[in-house]
């Protein structure tokens, strides 16, 4: 279970306070994978951040019973500087306490990755779909009771994507999933209820395709977004 | 969080730390040492030979290692912190790493390369001159130690101060060279004439100098300096709590992106 209490988060641009979440609540239940449905800019990235510790709110607090995850899918995390290996020995470090489970760990992301030489080589020199490879393979070297998935923009060729798919379903298997709508790898049909979020509010729907439905309405048809706020 | 999850975060970021510094060759090590190991050289060369200002009582390789060393960890560990955040940024993705690791990892760092530099200067020295002398380790010891100390707890206050002002990254590297000439690297307290001898022990970089240097030596003297360990000890505690402190404040607000 996580929970949001009342979460205040804004960001100043230009001397202009924007908020994305006024006191916001909100419980992700235990044994429940979820879509977050919105337009960009809506605070679905923001709210993964919020749940993931890597950004903070104004104010409020995020509570949580279980191991979290770190956003997947977004090259974040990385010291340019540093190999692969590197890298991946580093949060392997932080994760594990002794050096087999740290060698077994850089092995797997290793062996993900399957980018030969260049895993040796500073992180900063990677095309992107090398660093979606290693990054990818990080994500699913751990076991985390939860997993934040944020948008995976690139993900490499089809043979990888197919890969991804097939790791990302065998973690389902024992752990929930928040995650960000994307189509790329079909993956929201199989999560067990929809959040839609407009304005800063979040809208339940048990039925993840009706959830789908209402979010593809207020995008594109003018004036539904008013006349759905207006029905809640 | 728990403890051990603070040592094994602090331990990942030293191996980052150290992976970056050294980077993969034997290269970068010997630029570390280069630097301070000029110094030395350079100081008790031309003070030797052409102006005794330092004390008669002490070796003047001894004299101006303790000194340039010590002075060292001080500056390498301030400037670092500066950077201590904006360096490791993308790091905070993961939860468990909390700025003030950051700066514990880079003063660690700091700290364990000066000592093996002065062990690698300074072993075989002692070896081989005359009348090799470290009268008081457990001093020694206890000097560079709250040296540290005291510069970890600036290190965190810079941390801060260069997340939140920016301003401040150019600011406290300009003020390492006029530092560096009232912390007693290279000139003696004892040399120093009164009232302007009183005012400069007020700073700690110069306490840990002088203490260091009496260890290894104790006719070299601290009479009417006021160099006391007391007073070290006192000023590193009270920096470092005081830092702290300050940091639990405005930890929430470092973290939030900006």
């Amino acid at each position: 279970m996580i929970q949001l209490h009342s979460i205040t988060k804004s960001y100043v641009h230009k001397g202009v306070k924007n908020y994305i979440f006024r006191d916001l609540s909100l419980a992700l239940p235990k044994g429940q994978s979820v879509a977050l449905l919105g337009r960009n800019g809506a605070g679905k990235s923001t709210l993964i951040n919020l749940i993931g510790g890597i950004d903070e709110p104004d104010h409020g607090s995020i509570t949580s019973d279980c191991t979290v995850s770190w956003p997947v899918g977004l090259v974040g995390g990385f010291q340019g500087s540093l190999s692969a290996r590197e890298n991946a020995r580093f949060v392997a470090m932080i994760y594990c306490d002794d050096e087999d489970e740290i060698v077994e760990k850089i092995n797997f992301v290793q062996d993900f990755a399957d980018i030969g030489m260049y895993f040796e080589r500073p992180f900063k020199t990677y095309s992107s779909g090398m660093k979606a490879r290693v990054t990818f393979g990080l994500s699913m070297a751990f076991d985390f009771q939860v997993y934040l998935i944020d948008e995976i923009t690139s993900v490499g060729d089809e043979a990888f994507r197919m890969k991804c798919r097939e790791h990302l379903m065998r973690k389902r298997m024992q752990s929930d999933f928040i995650m960000v709508d994307h189509n790329l790898l079909g993956l929201e049909a199989d999560c067990d209820y929809a959040l839609v979020l407009v304005d800063g509010r979040f809208y339940r729907y048990d039925d993840v395709l009706e959830g789908v439905e209402i979010h593809k309405r207020i995008l594109v048809e003018p004036g539904f977004k008013e006349h759905f706020l207006a029905q809640q | 969080m728990s403890f051990a999850i603070r040592v094994r975060v602090v331990n990942a970021l030293t191996f980052r730390e150290l992976r970056t510094r050294i980077s993969h060759n034997y290269v970068g090590f010997m630029g570390l040492i280069a630097g301070p190991l000029l110094s030395i050289l350079s100081f008790s060369v031309i003070f030797t030979f052409l102006h005794p200002l330092h004390d008669d009582s002490i070796d003047p390789i001894i004299f101006f290692t303790t000194g340039i060393v010590v002075f060292t960890v001080f500056s390498e560990t301030s400037v670092r912190c500066v950077h201590a955040y904006q360096a490791n940024e993308a790091l905070f993705f993961y939860r468990q790493v909390r700025p003030i690791d950051t700066v514990v990892s880079r003063a660690l760092v700091e700290l364990g390369l000066l000592c093996l530099l002065t062990i690698i200067i300074l072993g075989p020295y002692l070896i081989i001159s005359p009348e090799p002398r470290i009268d008081d380790l457990p001093q020694l010891f206890a000097a560079v130690l709250l040296t540290s100390v005291f510069s970890f707890g600036c290190g965190v206050f810079f941390m801060i101060a260069g997340r939140l002002f920016p301003v401040v990254v150019v600011f406290i590297p300009m003020v390492m060279r006029p530092l560096w000439y009232i912390s007693g690297a290279i000139f003696s307290l004892s040399h120093i004439p009164e009232p302007y001898r009183h005012w400069l022990a007020y700073n700690p970089i110069i306490q840990g100098v002088e203490l260091s240097r009496n260890a290894f030596n104790s006719n070299y003297t601290l009479e009417g300096t006021g160099v006391s360990m007391f007073y070290l000890f006192n000023t590193a505690l009270i920096t470092v709590v005081l830092s702290l402190w300050v940091y639990t404040l405005v930890e929430k607000k470092l973290r939030k992106s900006q």
